[in-house]
């Protein structure tokens, strides 16, 4: 399914991925922007309220924010009751070992949602990636949450560890009152020095795409589109948004097509300094990667479910854009001979 | 994609014209992509 | 239509103008509403500052536009997205 009007082109992006501190106050191994330490350069408080200025100006609906830790600003609360007053909702990605009553407070509020990521059901799974005692705390984030009965959602990516607890976290998740969102290991950040050893195998990943046509209510955050069944067509995407529908903007300012793809070839431009509506409207990586066709996938018969997958994905195990997911359900002759061709 | 009634025509136009049928394309998102 | 009512965006429903006509997001889903309205309603008109007739006496001064199909449309549309639930009426005290 691919959308006319998203096709010709949206005056900006429905929401926008906002990366907005590389500090964490956690090393996870697979961290998608390589989190951790401070880096020379992070916006000022200032100068992200003049990018939440700017994306109110241009009516983006919604910042999907987090970093690093967002919770490890210390203007974060304040940033995110500035976008609230511009009336962007924020859906906010977090580690959760920071919440306490005091922040879960602040965070009661209707244009609030929030993820906390686990990436197992217990410590011992969760804690291998996300480092010991994680676990713990993030639990006990999620209870001062529930307590205030904010809408929370539970997010796992899906690795090598994650696969046989998806249950055991469908249940977790439930017993919190919690939804599940079971999201794409990506070779990024760290994740390309773990992608190795973490990464689920074809036949996990069949079994996975099987698992989430028996889990309706598990969303997947629009990634898992590229091994989407035919029975989940309606729940989301059918293609990547990235240039179409959402972009990434960094710690540092940078605008990028996507979270995933933070690398010098594509940057866009850079907030607030450049006004956001040429780099949306104008920049030529923003126009190439709007005119991105996988070709090779176009005779498939699963084309209409994923338009040929993640790009991203694509470009960081195969070298290039413009090839099929290496993740993709129909692992089609034709994507192996065309990623076989790679040298 | 659903869809009420057909799809009407959207190519630019010099003069704006009063629209022809109402219909409403939806789709459904979920993240769009955002990040874990 | 009605000159006591006016029309407010639901809760968890936003809107925003589009060279096609009006974008809704709505977040309970989350789901997108491509309208292809043209030029006939502004997203400002979900502020509830208009009632109906005043919105088509503005958009038939704009455009000198048949006043009866401009009306036919606008309780059209404003029926379809009372219809999918992303708009509410209001009375006008």
């Amino acid at each position: 399914m691919s959308n006319q009007y998203v096709e010709r082109g949206l005056s900006a992006p429905v929401n926008v991925t906002w990366e907005v501190t590389y500090r964490c106050n956690l090393s996870c191994i697979h961290c998608l922007s390589d989190s951790g330490e401070n880096r020379n350069g992070e916006l000022t408080t200032e100068q992200c309220r003049k990018v939440i200025d700017a994306m109110s100006a241009n009516k983006v609906f919604q910042f999907s924010i987090g970093g690093g830790e967002p919770f490890v600003r210390e203007d974060f609360l304040d940033l995110m009751d500035y976008a609230h007053e511009k009336g962007i909702l924020t859906c906010i990605s977090t580690n959760g070992t920071m919440i306490d009553d005091e922040i879960a407070g602040r965070l009661n509020h209707k244009l609030v949602y929030i993820q906390v990521s686990l990436e197992g059901a217990t410590s011992e799974s969760n804690d291998t990636i996300r480092g010991q005692g994680s676990f713990r705390k993030a639990l006990k984030g999620l209870e001062y949450l529930k307590k205030r009965d904010i809408e929370v959602s539970i997010n796992t990516v899906l690795t090598k560890l994650s696969f046989p607890e998806l249950d055991a976290l469908a249940a977790l998740a439930a017993s919190l009152g919690a939804k599940l969102r079971v999201s794409r290991f990506r070779p990024s950040g760290r994740g390309k020095k773990s992608w190795a050893h973490l990464n689920v195998s074809k036949k996990q990943m069949l079994a996975f795409s099987d698992w989430l046509s028996e889990h309706m209510g598990v969303s997947t955050g629009d990634s898992f589109f590229s091994v989407t069944h035919e029975d989940r067509k309606a729940l989301g995407l059918n293609m990547c948004g990235a240039c179409k529908l959402t972009c990434c903007v960094s710690p540092t300012g940078e605008v990028y097509p996507c979270a995933f793809l933070q690398e010098k070839e594509f940057m866009a431009g850079k907030l607030p300094e450049m006004a956001f509506a040429p780099i949306w409207a104008n920049s030529s990586v923003f126009e190439s990667f709007r005119e991105l066709e996988i070709r090779s996938c176009e005779s498939c018969t699963r084309f209409e479910l994923c338009h040929g997958g993640c790009p991203a994905i694509a470009y960081h195990t195969l070298k290039k854009l413009g090839l099929p997911d290496p993740g993709c359900l129909a692992n089609c002759v034709t994507a192996k001979s065309v990623a076989s061709g790679i040298t | 994609m659903d869809r009420e009634m057909d799809t009407m025509e959207l190519e630019c136009q010099e003069e704006p014209s009063i629209v022809e049928e109402i219909t409403m394309d939806e789709m459904a998102v979920d993240g769009i992509c955002g990040i874990y | 239509m009605s000159s006591g009512t006016v029309y407010r965006l639901a809760d968890g429903v936003q809107v925003r103008r589009e060279k096609f006509g009006l974008l809704f997001y709505d977040y309970r889903g989350p789901k997108l509403y491509f309208l292809p309205s043209r030029d006939l309603i502004e997203d400002k008109f979900f502020d509830g500052t208009l009632t109906a007739p005043q919105l088509v006496e503005s958009v038939c001064a704009e455009h000198d536009w048949p006043r009866q199909e401009v009306s036919s449309k606008v309780s059209q549309i404003l029926e379809l997205l009372k219809t999918k639930g992303l708009i509410h009426e209001q009375s006008v005290c």
